[in-house]
């Protein structure tokens, strides 16, 4: 079935089983590698990316339903590298990675958590990201975040 | 690259490989056979020295330095990157004989065809430690003929030519590296190992340095094993047993066959698989392969922990020093159980490896500990010559030692091999878990006697299967007795007049081998909580009864641990009591030459333990980059209060029951804790960072629950009801 959508700002159609997971298109398809599989059913986050504005684990997201809309990978964040989306500044202040494997994930929901909650306490962070990072980078992610809004907030104001 | 630029890399690298080569201490027991005394020996050198218990022999590390065109120097690193930060140590290491910025340096992974020669593997907490002489001394050769090239170019002396900031200057004039390159056809590299700088000339080790990968990493550009992409390429998925050494019966594949875009389905040799052009109909295949399977056994977890218990299997003493026995014969003993469970390693990338055969010949693209080894099990399984095997490393997504042998390689190479096509496998998550090989369970009786506050006598057996032992030479095994992961950090190391370690090596119907600090997690759980029930018995302070223990003069740890004690008592601001509704535990260990020691605060909601913070204090001997030294310690925070609270790999109905992480739970954010970590270098030497923080986390959680609930757990994970 051809499905067309937006990614990253491109628009593409493609010609696959309407019931394959968005992320298989996304890697596989699209050669886009930042996004992850991690589990498969929707429980490590590795996958998490952007359907119109919304935190989607693509492993458990048909392609069928990204028809007409627009996603947004890791790759797509910031609009260059020199213009970097606050939460990979923050993310490169910190120096969070280790093995980086999770991160795409974390940071699409970190991305999206500053758009429900501009200014997080701890406490929001850990109640909001259910994303699994196994190297123990989590104590760096809460830190980062909280970083993201406040280079946000300093763009704003 | 021009032509010259390679000429550099050429000749360097055989001059390189002579100044680069060491070789760790597995020389030293060459010529000791024999019987328990020996064995104790060599175990005991093994636990507590720093030369890798993974492997024995000769280590050559066979990297090389190149310049390239826009003057970057890139080093081809023998150790892999799975996030424990040895590229950016490396970086430093060059950097420094190079003198320049750090900035200027990337670090990839060798590839197995251009020489990388690494037999030990990366793992056991000796990357960095193991690079820190022969990477500066290529760096300082570098540095030698780069001088002298220079000094050639312009006539002139070359003491006078000083090296810095990617390059060579004499008075006003000066030459880029790149530059100095296209000028020189001939190169005159020193014959002896240069002279290193000083430690306390050091301008870059030492300082926090953000990772040489962290861009890459952020941006989303970092490729792992299976990220690769070659045309054409298809994607496999095997079909594997659930059960616990289940052996195929009957196949019915015509259901998968009839899916379209199924290309092959493949049953033969121990191999089947489905093999398709994308993933997700390869993965919907797969799941229409109808298999009957015959199972010897069907294993419950109940089974398995009667085979692991102290008593059962081979017996072998590991430390006897004293006579425990002759005052365990009157008075009162203390007497504690310990055990603990099964893990995963359950890394965030699934194993995986792309294969791709053309022309009798093979290139592996994956995450690996061990490419020296899979490359020759490769060569092994296809019946080809090892020169004809590529292993090329690319980041791991966690190794944790769960990538030290990987089971998918060879069905990868085998398919490539047949159908004559790239060939992308990937394991499901479920077959992460379910195939796999495991951090063995362990059970721990322990013994103490207590005279004047004082302990005279303590023993510890450990029953619990092997980690390494199947890969070690016989020669090996017969020298060491018990497997040197499995029970690393048995015996104790408190300054006890009286002490027996006993190993009790009992075999699983699984396959165990390593996970992240090997023995230690098990051994420093049982050993540190069982010393807290001893300080509560002595009616002592959990620190100041450890510290009357570690009085030994001959054991420079002792010194090392009374000062990170010091540091991280004041730190954490150590009390006893409960305050707030929470209380604090402490632990300590010795990961060979490292030193560690830890203090927990804890509180209990509703029956669930929950770490409020963490502190901890390493001395790792000399620190090469502190950032990275401290990421080790929060992840082994993190790893270490999952392993704690939630992880416990079990079997049922002859089954691995933890299919996916809903069940095997692992610390998430809403598990983190405050942390803070205390760095302290009390020694020139460098040693192990990745693992030896890991030893103090469950001892020092269980023992803070101990202060606040007065309940001693004593199984992991740790439960309240
Ligand atoms: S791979 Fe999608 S949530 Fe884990
Ligand atoms: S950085 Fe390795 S899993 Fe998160």
């Amino acid at each position: 079935m051809k499905i067309s959508f937006k990614i990253n700002g491109d628009q593409k159609t493609i010609d696959v089983d309407p019931n394959m997971p968005l992320l298989w298109v996304v890697r596989d398809e699209l050669n886009l590698k930042a996004t992850k599989y991690g589990c498969g059913k929707g429980m490590c986050g590795a996958c998490s990316l952007h359907v119109d504005g919304k935190l989607h684990r693509s492993c458990s997201y048909p392609v069928k339903f990204a028809e007409g809309k627009a996603i947004t990978t890791l790759e797509g964040l910031s609009k260059n590298e020199n213009d970097l989306h606050p939460v990979q500044q923050a993310w490169i202040d910190e120096n969070v990675p280790q093995c980086g494997y999770c991160q795409p994930g974390f940071m699409m929901a970190a991305a999206k958590l500053l758009q429900e909650i501009p200014n997080p306490t701890t406490e929001d962070i850990k109640q909001n990201i259910s994303n699994i990072c196994r190297c123990g980078t989590q104590p760096r992610i809460i830190k980062a975040i909280k970083r993201a809004a406040e280079l946000n907030n300093a763009k704003t104001s | 690259m021009s032509t010259k630029n390679k000429s550099l890399k050429n000749s360097s690298r055989r001059q390189f490989l002579n100044v680069g080569a060491i070789i760790f201490g597995g020389s030293v027991i060459v010529g000791q056979f024999g019987c328990g005394p020996i064995q104790r020996k060599t175990f005991q050198y093994f636990d507590s020295n720093e030369a890798p218990v993974m492997g024995l022999g000769k280590f050559n590390a066979d990297f090389w330095l190149q310049i390239l065109e826009d003057n970057t120097i890139q080093l081809s690193s023998p150790k892999v990157e799975m996030g424990q930060g040895v590229f950016t140590g490396a970086a430093l290491m060059v950097a420094e004989e190079l003198d320049t910025n750090p900035e200027n340096i990337t670090v990839v992974h060798a590839k197995t065809s251009s020489g990388l020669i690494d037999p030990l593997g990366t793992g056991g907490s000796t990357s960095t430690a193991g690079l820190f002489k022969p990477v500066r001394e290529a760096a300082a050769t570098m540095r030698l003929a780069l001088q002298k090239a220079a000094a050639n170019i312009w006539e002139v002396p070359e003491n006078d030519i000083l090296i810095q900031d990617g390059k060579a200057s004499y008075q006003e004039q000066s030459l880029k590296f790149s530059e100095i390159i296209s000028q020189t056809s001939k190169w005159e590299i020193p014959k002896k190992s240069p002279k290193l700088k000083s430690h306390e000339s050091f301008k870059y080790i030492g300082k926090d340095t953000k990772r040489v990968d962290l861009k890459d990493k952020v941006l989303g550009k970092a490729i792992f094993g299976i990220d690769h992409h070659i045309e054409g390429m298809l994607y496999a998925i095997l079909i594997q047993s659930p059960y616990i050494n289940g052996q195929v019966k009957s196949v019915d594949a015509s259901a998968a066959k009839a899916v379209s875009g199924v290309e092959h389905f493949i049953n033969e040799n121990g191999i089947i698989a489905i093999v398709a052009k994308n993933r997700y109909t390869a993965e919907m295949a797969a799941r229409k392969v109808k298999v009957e399977w015959d199972v010897p056994k069907k294993w419950e977890q109940k089974d398995l922990d009667a085979i692991i218990q102290v008593g059962n299997g081979k017996f072998e003493s590991i430390q006897k020093e004293g006579n425990v026995k002759k005052h365990f014969d009157n008075g009162e003993i203390i007497e504690a159980t310990y055990r603990t469970p099964a893990g995963a390693h359950a890394f965030m990338e699934p194993k995986g490896a792309i294969a791709d055969y053309k022309d009798g010949k093979i290139t592996i693209i994956t995450g690996t500990q061990q490419p020296n080894r899979d490359r020759t099990e490769i060569a092994k399984a296809l019946g080809l010559k090892k020169d004809n095997v590529d292993i090329q490393c690319a980041f791991l997504g966690g190794g944790f030692g769960g990538r030290f042998y990987l089971n998918q390689i060879i069905p990868a190479a085998k398919l490539s091999k047949k159908l004559k096509k790239p060939i992308h496998l990937l394991c499901t998550r479920e077959q992460d878990f379910m195939n796999n090989y495991y951090r063995p369970g362990s059970h721990h009786i322990l013994k103490g006697k207590i005279e004047n506050g004082t302990v005279v006598a303590a023993q510890h057996d450990m029953a619990s299967d092997d980690m390494v032992f199947d890969y070690l030479p016989k020669i090996a095994q017969s020298l060491i007795g018990a497997d040197p992961s499995t029970a690393h950090g048995a015996f104790f190391n408190y300054s006890f007049e009286n002490k027996y370690a006993n190993a009790h090596r009992v075999e699983t119907p699984y396959i165990t081998g390593i996970w992240r600090g090997i023995g230690i997690n098990a051994t420093s759980f049982a050993k540190e909580c069982f010393m807290d029930e001893l300080a509560h018995a002595a009616n002592a302070d959990a620190i100041e009864f450890r510290l009357k223990h570690l009085k030994d003069d001959k054991d420079e740890r002792h010194e090392r641990m009374h000062k990170i004690i010091e540091l991280v008592k004041e730190k954490a601001g150590w009390k006893t009591g409960k305050e707030k509704g929470t209380a604090k535990g402490f632990a300590c260990a010795m990961d060979r030459q490292t030193v560690v020691a830890g203090i927990a605060e804890v509180e209990v909601i509703d029956n669930k333990i929950g770490v409020t913070k963490f502190t901890l204090g390493i001395d790792p001997g000399l620190i090469v980059n502190p950032e990275g030294v401290r990421q080790q310690c929060e992840g082994c925070i993190m790893m270490g209060l999952s392993n704690t609270l939630y992880e416990n790999l079990t079997l049922k109905n002859g089954q691995v029951e933890n299919t996916n992480f809903h069940k095997y739970p692992v610390a998430m954010l809403s598990d983190t804790p405050e942390i803070e970590i205390v760095l302290h270098s009390g020694s020139e030497e460098v040693f192990g960072v990745g693992e030896p923080p890991i030893a103090p986390i469950a001892p020092a959680i269980a023992n803070a629950v101990f202060n606040l609930t007065g309940k001693r757990l004593r199984t992991l994970p740790l439960k309240m009801s």
